[in-house]
């Protein structure tokens, strides 16, 4: 006889919303906060804004089965998204299926990972995505709900379940929602997405497995010199799994910093390169047993440093935030690059 | 009420080859693979599991291999050299 859960239509008989919610966390569908029941009228207005988006999905790990864009959309549902919102939701599944993201690797992880995603373009205006004040935080229902949408489809099809195959030891808050927009209307250089070689006027979604936002306050320092040094300190902290799986990492750098560090001449190249020696971790700040460990794992001692990025290009500049001193560094889990997917939407 | 189930995935269904079991695993004699998911100590760990089940039986027979990088899956090639050539497998899961 065939399990019903594995039907992609379930006639649940007489349910209330509490009672769909107590079902949904019996089921393990659940992050833990009350969901939106995904009836079938709910996943059709979804599915319907990515009318004519029909490219096959991969198997997503670890349950190695195939998304459909009507159980992405159940959970988009679940997730509390509104329909116009979908497509940056579909776009951010089929970064973390690109095979460079590496999802089985950080799902298997210890390491705190999730799934980061970084909007550019007018999307980001059409949808109401923070890009300002307090975007990594509360308040915002684009924010919370794209993110949280994509969390429960890698639970939920993908079967990362918590404790299970989500082996995180700690987890982290950004597990539940990780979206923010890039800060394009104050950023003094090109936006991110026109900068990896999109159009201004497409709408892109960046993901990479990241730790949330690590603060940088720097009230004192006056010029981009100081700025950058202060953000490289940051970035050189010895327990950061880039430290010997060097990749791509973001530095979010808020708009006042940014002023800055454009009134003192500096380009997003000039900035990655200094970031990227000036970040290096010097050997003596490293333990004796784990410098034995890197060197085992081949990790290269440059310059007497540990270096987090293997390329200036690895750092990932963007504008995000609003007014304050205050930047933000944004681990990365390493063994991963950054994917880029352009929203199927016309 | 009725509900898009969002657990539901359709099953790849190119490549999957469907094989039986024809007996259990003799732990005694099989051919065995020991893997080391390239976690720092799991190799060491892993020595000292072989050395134990030299203690009842062959090890001769019982072999090391890992993965390239802790980070990433099992390549196809390991997985298909393990299917192709043990009966049995103990791989090192954790830190």
């Amino acid at each position: 006889m065939s399990d019903p859960l594995n039907d992609e239509i379930l006639d649940l008989g007489d349910m209330d919303f509490d009672a769909f919610n107590d079902y949904a966390i019996a089921q393990g569908w659940s992050d833990g906060m009350p969901m939106v029941p995904p009836t079938e009228a709910k996943v059709a207005a979804c599915v319907a804004t990515c009318h004519g988006d029909n490219s096959p999905f991969p198997p997503m790990s670890p349950r190695l089965v195939l998304p459909t864009l009507d159980t992405i959309a159940a959970n988009a549902v679940m997730a509390g998204c509104k329909p116009e919102y979908f497509p940056a939701v579909v776009a951010a599944v089929r970064a973390i299926l690109n095979p460079d993201y590496n999802l089985h690797g950080t799902l298997a992880t210890t390491h705190p990972c999730a799934p980061m995603i970084m909007v550019n373009g007018p999307a980001r205006m059409t949808m109401e995505i923070n890009c300002g004040s307090n975007c990594f935080g509360q308040g915002w229902r684009a924010n919370a709900s794209i993110g949280r949408a994509l969390m429960l489809t890698m639970m939920n099809v993908g079967g990362g379940k918590p404790g299970d195959m989500d082996r995180s030891t700690q987890g982290s808050p950004a597990k539940y929602s990780f979206c923010f927009g890039e800060n394009e209307e104050e950023s003094p250089w090109d936006p991110y997405h026109v900068r990896r070689g999109f159009k201004a006027e497409d709408s892109v979604v960046t993901l990479l497995p990241a730790e949330p936002p690590h603060n940088v306050n720097d009230h004192g320092s006056t010029t981009g010199e100081g700025l950058l040094q202060t953000i490289a300190g940051s970035i050189s902290q010895t327990g950061a799994n880039t430290i010997y799986g060097s990749a791509p990492f973001v530095v979010a750098i808020g708009p006042e910093h940014a002023a800055t560090m454009k009134r003192d001449g500096w380009t997003v190249p000039a900035i990655q390169e200094k970031l990227h020696h000036d970040s290096a971790t010097p050997v003596e700040r490293v333990s004796k047993d784990n410098q034995k460990n890197y060197e085992e794992r081949g990790q290269v001692i440059q310059n007497g440093r540990y270096y987090h990025s293997r390329t200036p290009e690895d750092i990932q500049i963007v504008v995000a935030g609003g007014p304050g001193k205050h930047s933000a560094v944004i681990p990365t889990f390493g063994f991963t690059e950054a994917c880029s997917e352009r929203l199927p939407i016309r | 009420m009725r509900i898009v189930n969002p657990s539901f995935g359709r099953q790849p269904d190119a490549g999957i080859k469907s094989t039986s079991v024809k007996r259990p695993t003799d732990w005694l004699n099989d051919p065995v693979a020991i893997i080391s998911n390239s976690k720092p100590n799991a190799m060491e760990l892993l020595q000292g599991v072989r050395k134990l089940m030299g203690e009842f039986r062959s090890i001769d027979n019982v072999d090391y291999m890992d993965k390239p990088s802790a980070a990433h899956p099992a390549p196809p090639e390991l997985v298909d050299r393990v299917i192709n050539n043990y009966r049995g497998a103990i791989v090192a899961l954790a830190d």
